[in-house]
């Protein structure tokens, strides 16, 4: 079969961090070739310069054996290149119709002829099994949809070669099974497509072909029919899996925080709660498992007193909310990973130091006067002793917490978050983005918290994390909750089913 | 040191030098020595101490609105209407200076509490429109500028006029600032400096002044920490009005003594450019105040010395904020960073 | 009072209103084509004022309008590309790239202008001349205030309605909104997101250094030391409460000259009441009129945060 796109020794630097060093990588037409690898492997770094985000620092890109260079999306796009990002990348303010034609240039004249265009979108959509309702605005429409919205915008641009970046990370299995519907079809039609995923059973259904990635390094491209979803696992991670089993606890201690019937926009699907009954208590960590987007930020933002609930109750250690505000719900001993330790955990300009002492410069032990003598000494001290603790690796924590690493900057909310010994910890999505030891470190620290007493909600769309981590498990699916199961011995299946609403 | 923080004191002396270098090619160009007439503007500054007094006298209300300026900016918004506030103060403590009956240190102490308490009410329009109706405060703040400017206008045309000229009576002589050692500058400039080092030493070392950066660093993870965002935003609107606002009652008490056309008139915008240039440290606001005060001053004396007009001197004043700013862009580059970090490292092994 | 209330009175009353809207209205949609790819200039002051300072080198030394107009557009440009190469090139905070660009624009053509004058008081200039357009002039009440203008007026109203369909209509208006909406998601789609800008800012620096210009070669002929006296920002606030689309923009604009106007008419018929609270009348319109409008719902979602190429 013809190969349509050969990159050969691709290396990319960000200062001193090689994110790919020698990447080798050729996809045939009419393939589904996979990306395996871990968070951090480099696949999202190679799809990049693909798609001329990122200029490589080596290496050369051949698009049907002739040497390219992708200076833009612009030209990746005019060389038959479409990508389908894992953050969408719509405009939310514009309707279907209006983000597919977007940026095309194949156009006569200046003014848009919506009727002709109309027609060749419908085609298109016709041909390929691509439902989508061209007058929604893309706020109005379902994350299947939005994602139908997007390979037909490639399409409709000419893509040849489609790369696919985690698409299945925010789809339930129904529509997962849809997509690979479509992906079959464009293949079959002389497409290709790469596809990145480090979900094996998924890469073990759809792929012709996978090359695994490690660390910024190409392991090896195999064929389908000759691997098996161990052998994959072993490359991709480099080692046997030990999956660590943490003791579970079966009879939690007095509840910490229960909801009552709770709503917020319950007409959302996406972005509210719907009648929401649950209670975690002292000594257990209560697992949301559940498909990104269906009411998860939400249904923290409410235990952590970020937003107020529109119906129901909401009772912390056994006394009934009447205001939400974060400040009151710290004072109540509640502590927070947010979802985005960036934009919500971290002050990014203030040093280590200042993070981890950030809502407590008013403790006597760190000012004298109530808050209006700040002891510099003493916040040093203590913030070195935390570095220690927690293992934050820094050059001092005088640095900007910006300058840190994912696993480090976590660290560092785990310091603030649980040095004071909370009631109940919300954790939502602690792991994102980090490689395994940080993973383990935050995991450890979490066991820890819940032996010491402490009441965890654990918010994740790593069902792997929700298994490993919880005692209890609650499936959440478009704001409603599913249904309740224990956390040993989970049966798997039916939480599989109800994560996808059934 | 810490890299960041040298360049960050780096980057403004740099463009003080260019700046110069541009400004004494432009002397040349007009045909004058530019070592003679920097030598003349620096006389003139800070040649005897008449002089300096002169200079401080003229530093004082810049100090005043650049404090104001850095105020507001720690916490995150853009109070661009430091001089309304200034000019609202200035109205307030004029009228009740001349009008109360009221004089001495009493008079003194009223009249610039409530020129600070004018000044921080007239801030707080815009602090609650952002807050309350998600409007522009740098808009609203600008608008609010020219309607204390006109306002002001009324007084000293109409309501508190004396004589022929447009202008308002005069501060009672027990009601003016001391002057110190006899110079031009006042007791004015010892609160300048006195709240600058209060309002260093509150965003340093305090909890509050602690969470107000941190608000203005980043809202949303304040306020998942449990910081009060809103409140935090009106307060530093408040008390960067009330500064400015102490800031106009000082410069009538002690430098004007009466409304003109033309009182305060760019003290806002001046002290917005030099908070910048400060970068938001109020202690280094206070240097660069005194140093634009001392390019004012001393230009006169170097337009009369060596008659280079002392435009060539706002020119000097513009191309500082520019460079600063330009280039305080320019070490955030990663591209120029990894370049300064070479030469750095080089320079260390040598 | 009655000599408020004639026909006469009103046509004079609109025709100054639209006088003094005019320059408001060209920086105006300049901001509005800016902002709407992203990028906010709160140096619009700072573009006019050097519009306004060499539109008047220009025609003095050539003693031609045309060449006056074109050094004029040329001072806007300086200004705008100046902020694009802070805002954009090196991505900083665009507030404070504005401010300095004002301070900036401030010291240059004071400083220019006391070279150009060494201490004489400048003649005027000549200005531009007004033609009556045949028919709508005659129009009672607004004929004479919208018809009987100058030629820069006539290509504003060109423009407004060109913009008006281009972000309605065009393909390139359609690129030109998502790129200040969602410059990713821009990008992804093939649209060039920096390039966009840099001709955003640049149709703003011409529009811009018009309605500077036209202060100088249509209404005074003459230049003065911070001439602008604060139009640029309020022609900001003009964009904001036009909703950031051309008409609104234009209609917000006029509702400020018509302010003004009145108190100026107020003045001149001698209402007793000080010339300097009259003045506050335009201002505080506007700021009643912000009171009033939600701040957020119209602006571009990603108006004012530098956009970087692969970064979230």
């Amino acid at each position: 079969m013809e190969e349509i796109l050969r990159m050969e020794h691709i290396t990319k630097r960000f200062g001193e961090f090689y994110a790919n060093r020698d990447i080798n990588l050729s996809v045939l037409k009419g393939e589904v070739h996979t990306l395996l690898g871990e968070n951090g492997a480099g696949k999202s770094t190679l799809m990049n310069i693909l798609f001329g985000l990122y200029q490589p620092s080596g290496g050369q890109i051949f698009l049907h054996g002739k040497p390219v260079a992708i200076d833009s999306p612009a030209t990746a796009v005019k060389l038959g290149i479409g990508m389908v990002h894992q953050h969408f990348m719509l405009v939310e303010a514009m309707t279907v119709f209006e983000n597919i034609i977007l940026g095309d240039r194949n156009t006569k004249g200046i003014f848009i002829d919506r009727n002709a265009r109309r027609k060749e979108i419908l085609e298109l959509s016709e041909r390929y099994n691509l439902d989508v309702e061209l007058d929604k605005p893309i706020t109005e429409i379902a994350v299947g949809a939005q994602q139908r919205v997007e390979i037909l915008k490639a399409l409709y641009r000419g893509a040849e070669l489609l790369v696919l970046d985690e698409p299945t990370a925010a789809l339930t299995d129904i529509e997962v099974e849809g997509l690979f519907r479509i992906m079959k079809k464009l293949v079959g039609e002389g497409k290709s497509i790469i596809f990145i995923s480090h979900k094996m059973r998924e890469v073990m259904q759809i792929s012709d072909r996978i090359t695994i990635l490690r660390a910024g390094e190409t392991v090896r491209t195999v064929e389908r029919g000759e691997t098996t979803g161990e052998e994959l696992a072993g490359l991709m991670i480099g080692r046997e899996l030990a999956p660590s089993h943490y003791a579970k606890v079966t009879k939690p201690g007095a509840a910490v925080v229960s909801l009552h019937d709770v709503d917020y926009q319950k007409k959302s699907k996406h972005n509210g709660l719907n009648g929401v009954t649950l209670e975690v208590g002292r000594g257990e960590i209560l697992g949301i498992a559940g498909v990104d987007g269906n009411g998860q930020s939400q249904l923290a933002q409410l235990v952590t007193g970020v937003i107020a609930p529109e119906g129901g109750s909401v009772d912390m250690k056994g006394s009934r909310v009447a205001t939400f505000s974060p400040n009151g719900f710290i004072l109540e001993n509640v502590s927070h990973i947010p979802e985005d330790r960036n934009k919500m955990g971290l002050i990014g300009n203030m040093s280590v130091m200042e993070n981890i002492l950030l809502k407590e410069t008013g403790d006597p032990r760190f000012s004298d006067a109530g808050g209006w003598h700040l002891k510099r000494k003493a916040m040093r001290t203590y913030a070195e002793q935390m570095q220690q603790k927690y293992d934050i690796r820094c050059t001092s924590v005088a640095q900007e917490s910006r300058n840190l690493s994912g696993g480090n900057q976590q660290k560092v909310i785990l310091a603030r978050e649980l040095e004071n010994h909370p009631d109940l910890l919300v954790a939502v999505h602690p792991t994102r983005g980090l490689d395994i030891g940080a993973t383990r470190f935050v995991h450890d620290t979490m066991i820890s918290a819940r032996d010491a007493g402490c009441g965890v909600l654990l918010i994740s769309a790593d069902f792997d994390e929700i298994l490993e981590m919880s005692d209890r498990i609650i499936v959440i699916f478009e704001g409603k909750i599913m249904g309740e199961y224990p956390g040993s011995n989970p049966p798997i299946d039916q939480i599989s089913l109800a994560m996808a609403g059934k | 040191m810490n890299k960041n923080r040298f360049f960050s004191i780096l980057v403004p002396f740099i463009s003080v030098l260019l700046a110069f270098l541009v400004g004494c090619i432009i002397m040349a160009a007009l045909g004058a020595n530019p070592a003679t007439a920097l030598g003349a503007l620096w006389k003139g500054a800070f040649g005897n101490t008449r002089n300096v007094g002169t200079t401080l006298s003229r530093a004082t209300p810049l100090i005043f609105t650049s404090l104001c300026a850095c105020f507001a900016y720690r916490c995150g918004v853009f109070n661009l209407g430091g001089e309304g506030q200034f000019l609202i103060g200035s109205v307030v403590c004029c009228y009740i200076a001349t009008q109360s009956g009221i004089v001495g240190l009493p008079a003194i102490i009223l009249c610039i509490l409530c020129g600070g308490i004018a000044g921080g009410f007239w801030a707080a329009i815009p602090g609650l429109l952002k807050i309350y109706r998600g409007q522009n405060e740098m808009i609203i703040s600008i608008m609010l500028n020219y309607v204390a400017t006109l306002f002001m206008g009324v007084i000293y045309t109409n309501w508190l006029r004396e004589g022929s000229v447009p202008q308002t009576m005069s501060v009672p002589d027990e009601s003016k600032l001391s002057r110190l050692f006899g110079l031009r500058c006042t007791s004015a400039f010892v609160i300048a400096v006195v709240i600058g080092i209060l309002v260093y030493y509150f965003l340093f070392y305090t909890s509050m002044g602690f969470q107000l950066r941190a608000v203005g660093l980043n809202m949303t993870a304040s306020q998942f920490n449990g910081f009060a965002v809103k409140r935090y935003i009106l307060f530093s609107f408040i008390i960067s009005g009330v500064i400015a606002g102490v800031g106009g009652s000082a410069e009538l008490l002690g430098t004007q003594f009466r409304l003109i056309n033309g009182f305060g008139a760019g003290y806002g915008f001046d002290g917005v450019a030099m908070a910048l240039i400060a970068q938001l440290h109020p202690l280094a606001a206070i240097l660069v105040a005194i140093f634009f005060a001392a390019l004012r001053v001393g230009s006169t004396t170097m337009q009369a010395a060596t008659g280079v007009p002392t435009s060539v001197s706002e020119i000097i004043q513009a191309l500082v904020i520019v460079f600063t700013v330009a280039g305080l862009a320019m070490v955030k580059l990663p591209e120029f960073k990894a370049a300064l970090e070479r030469i750095f490292s080089a320079g260390k092994e040598a | 009072m009655s000599q408020l209330f004639t026909l006469s009175f009103f046509t004079a009353f609109l025709a100054a209103a639209v006088r003094l809207a005019v320059p408001l209205i060209y920086a105006g949609l300049g901001e509005t084509i800016a902002e709407k790819a992203g990028v906010i200039n709160i140096g619009m002051e700072g573009v006019m004022l050097d519009g306004a300072f060499f539109s008047f080198a220009g025609a003095w030394y050539s003693g031609s309008l045309a060449v006056g107009l074109l050094c004029g557009i040329a001072g806007g440009v300086l200004m705008s590309v100046l902020h694009g190469v802070i805002c954009i090139v090196l991505a900083q905070d665009q507030t404070v790239s504005g401010l300095a660009i004002n301070m900036f624009a401030l010291g240059l053509t004071s400083f220019l202008f006391k070279l150009m004058s060494q201490g004489q008081s400048y003649q005027q200039v000549e200005t531009f001349e007004t033609y009556a357009i045949p028919g709508l002039s005659k129009i009672p009440l607004i004929g004479a205030a919208f018809f009987e203008k100058d030629i820069l007026c006539y290509l504003l109203y060109i423009l407004l309605i060109l913009f008006t369909i281009f972000y309605k209509r065009t393909d390139l208006g359609l690129s030109h909104i998502a790129v200040g909406e969602a410059p990713h998601a821009a990008e992804s789609a093939g649209i060039p997101v920096h390039l966009f800008q840099w001709t955003a800012l640049l149709v703003n620096g011409v529009l811009g250094g018009i309605g500077g210009a036209y202060l100088v070669l249509v209404q005074l002929g003459v230049f003065t030391e911070n001439m602008i006296s604060g139009r640029g920002y309020i022609a900001l606030a003009a964009v904001i409460l036009g909703r950031h689309m051309p008409l609104g923009m234009f209609a917000a604009a006029l509702l400020f000259g018509l302010a003004n106007a009145l108190q100026i008419r107020l003045q001149t018929i001698g209402v007793s009441v000080s010339p300097y609270l009259l003045a506050i009348l335009p201002y505080a319109m506007t700021l009643l009129a912000m009171l009033g409008a939600a701040g957020r719902s119209s602006r571009p979602e990603s108006l004012g945060k530098p956009y970087v190429r692969g970064s979230r």
